[in-house]
């Protein structure tokens, strides 16, 4: 049933999917022809304001795209499992547990889509395809003025790992508010109130859980051994320990939308309310 | 005859201010049509939703041909809300698509054939259909399941009379014989000739469940002038 599960998702959602990223890829080619007209001599200054501005808006739709990641996926959980498209999804013959599964790999297929799609956008906006390589140059060159020389091959992994962790960041996101609005309608009354009230709650547990684990791994012992493994892989290329530091940050984001999506298939197997 | 549901103890509130059902107990068994009657508020939707697994009960028992509410009982569970609820942005083959991967029971053919008879194209955008045809695809979709049970809530409620004959007609020519019915309504002069059993809810209890025509028989009255009469306020 998970493989029917995902499918119902994809047909579900392709509309949206294809209208943010269809339109993104669309804006970055005006933004590419109007950009190469610019440059040409026979435009005049006004033209070249216009092409500034829309430059402008650009950046900010770039940005729009990585916040209707999170938007759109939990307006669509709304519709899907809430309003009146939830009196169908709860009736499938599906276990919760499976429906909230095919969504996460659903949601985690959109985020590596965009992934793929945003830097390609970026690419096309700015007519240059080696845009990401002169990142790696740009921060090869900062390191080397701090008086250090590292591998490129190492920027290059600690610049994916963050990469990975800003999209894992939006699918957390993303969890944290299905699984609030979830809880916020077990109850009869004040739906809203509690749904943002349960993501205050959700954002101070996932606080405190981190502070725990930083003073856990402060423990000298643990510290120690936490050390000695780091050394062992990275030497003393710190370079390379931040790509352990953000893998491990990485496997905790995953872990952490993994028992943000049990929360949310337990509040609906036991606390279903479609009033 | 077999018990396809068997209800025992429920009880069911929203919120600690409303309890709708205290402790309900409710057998019903296989092979009937049965109108579940009674005024606004009376509980007919929550139990309908609860027997969907819409809605949690705060206690008790409910089982669906001997099953607690889960996957397993839906897969045999055919439910018609009083609200569409299709993705609008869906196409009609989309739709039937989607039943035919997830219940078993789904007769696409016939889902086809009902959609050809009322002129529906199945390539088009259900956003594009009017509210009358969207209401008759939700209800082709339902029917067309051969299920063990079929929940129908307010059918025939806010239609004009023809289409609360087709509505009718559709449900009476695709059921099967051995399968049961549960219609919720307060508009029962439209059903009552097709009803087995009645059960009357009133404020949360059931006050009254008997065979249609034993009950004719024994008030000498319709099951409308009977239910009149029951809920006089």
């Amino acid at each position: 049933m998970l493989g029917k599960t995902i499918k119902n998702e994809f047909v579900n959602r392709w509309r949206q999917v294809a209208a943010i990223f269809g339109g993104f890829i669309t804006f970055s080619l005006i933004v590419l022809v109007l950009g190469k007209l610019s440059q040409s001599v026979i435009v005049n200054s006004y033209f070249k304001n216009l092409v500034l501005i829309i430059d402008g808006i650009y950046m900010f739709a770039s940005i729009g795209v990585i916040i209707a990641l999170m938007i759109m996926p939990f307006g669509d959980f709304r519709t899907r499992f809430y309003k009146d498209e939830g009196y169908l999804t709860h009736t499938l013959p599906v276990k919760t547990s499976t429906l909230v599964t095919g969504r996460m790999i659903c949601d985690l297929c959109m985020v590596i889509l965009a992934a793929v799609i945003w830097p390609l956008g970026i690419c096309i906006a700015t007519g240059k395809a080696n845009i990401y390589s002169q990142l790696v140059d740009n921060a090869l060159w900062g390191i080397k003025i701090l008086g250090n020389t590292v591998d490129r091959a190492l920027v290059v992994g600690v610049m994916v790992q963050i990469f990975i962790f800003v999209f894992l960041g939006i699918l957390f996101t993303l969890w944290m508010l299905n699984a609030a609005y979830a809880f916020g309608h077990m109850f009869n009354r004040g739906k809203r109130v509690k749904s943002v009230a349960g993501f205050i709650g959700f954002a101070i547990i996932f606080e405190l859980v981190i502070m725990l684990l930083d003073k856990i791994t402060q423990i000298e012992a643990l510290e120690k051994a936490i050390d000695s493994i780091i050394q062992k892989i990275c030497g003393s290329n710190e370079v390379a320990t931040a790509i352990v530091v953000f893998g491990i940050l990485n496997i905790g984001m995953i872990v952490g939308v993994v028992l943000l999506a049990i929360v949310t298939a337990y509040i609906m197997k036991k606390h279903l309310n479609l009033e | 005859m077999s018990n396809i549901v068997q209800i025992s103890g429920v009880r069911k509130g929203y919120g600690i201010s409303k309890t709708v059902f205290e402790e309900l107990n409710l057998t019903l068994e296989s092979g009937k049509i049965i109108g579940l009657l009674g005024p606004n508020g009376s509980g007919k939707t929550t139990l309908i939703k609860m027997l969907a697994g819409l809605l949690r009960n705060d206690a008790g028992e409910i089982l669906i041909d001997g099953m607690e509410i889960g996957a397993q009982t839906k897969a045999i569970v055919s439910y018609l809300p009083e609200r569409t609820y299709f993705n609008e942005y869906l196409t009609v083959k989309n739709l039937i698509g989607m039943f035919e991967d997830f219940y078993e029971d789904f007769d696409s053919e016939r889902a086809y054939k009902m959609m050809e008879l009322l002129d529906i194209n199945p390539n088009m955008v259900l956003k594009k259909l009017s509210k009358g045809n969207k209401e008759k695809v939700q209800l082709i979709m339902v029917m067309s399941r051969r299920a063990k049970l079929y929940l129908l809530d307010e059918p025939i409620a806010g239609v004009d009379p023809a289409a609360r004959d087709y509505i009718m007609q559709t449900i009476l020519t695709n059921y099967d014989e051995n399968s049961t019915i549960l219609i919720s309504t307060h508009l029962i002069q439209d059903i009552e000739n097709i009803l087995d059993e009645v059960i009357f809810v009133k404020d949360g209890r059931i006050v009254c469940q008997e065979n249609a025509d034993e009950l004719r028989q024994k008030k000498g009255q319709s099951i409308d002038e009977i239910f009149r009469e029951v809920f006089r306020c």
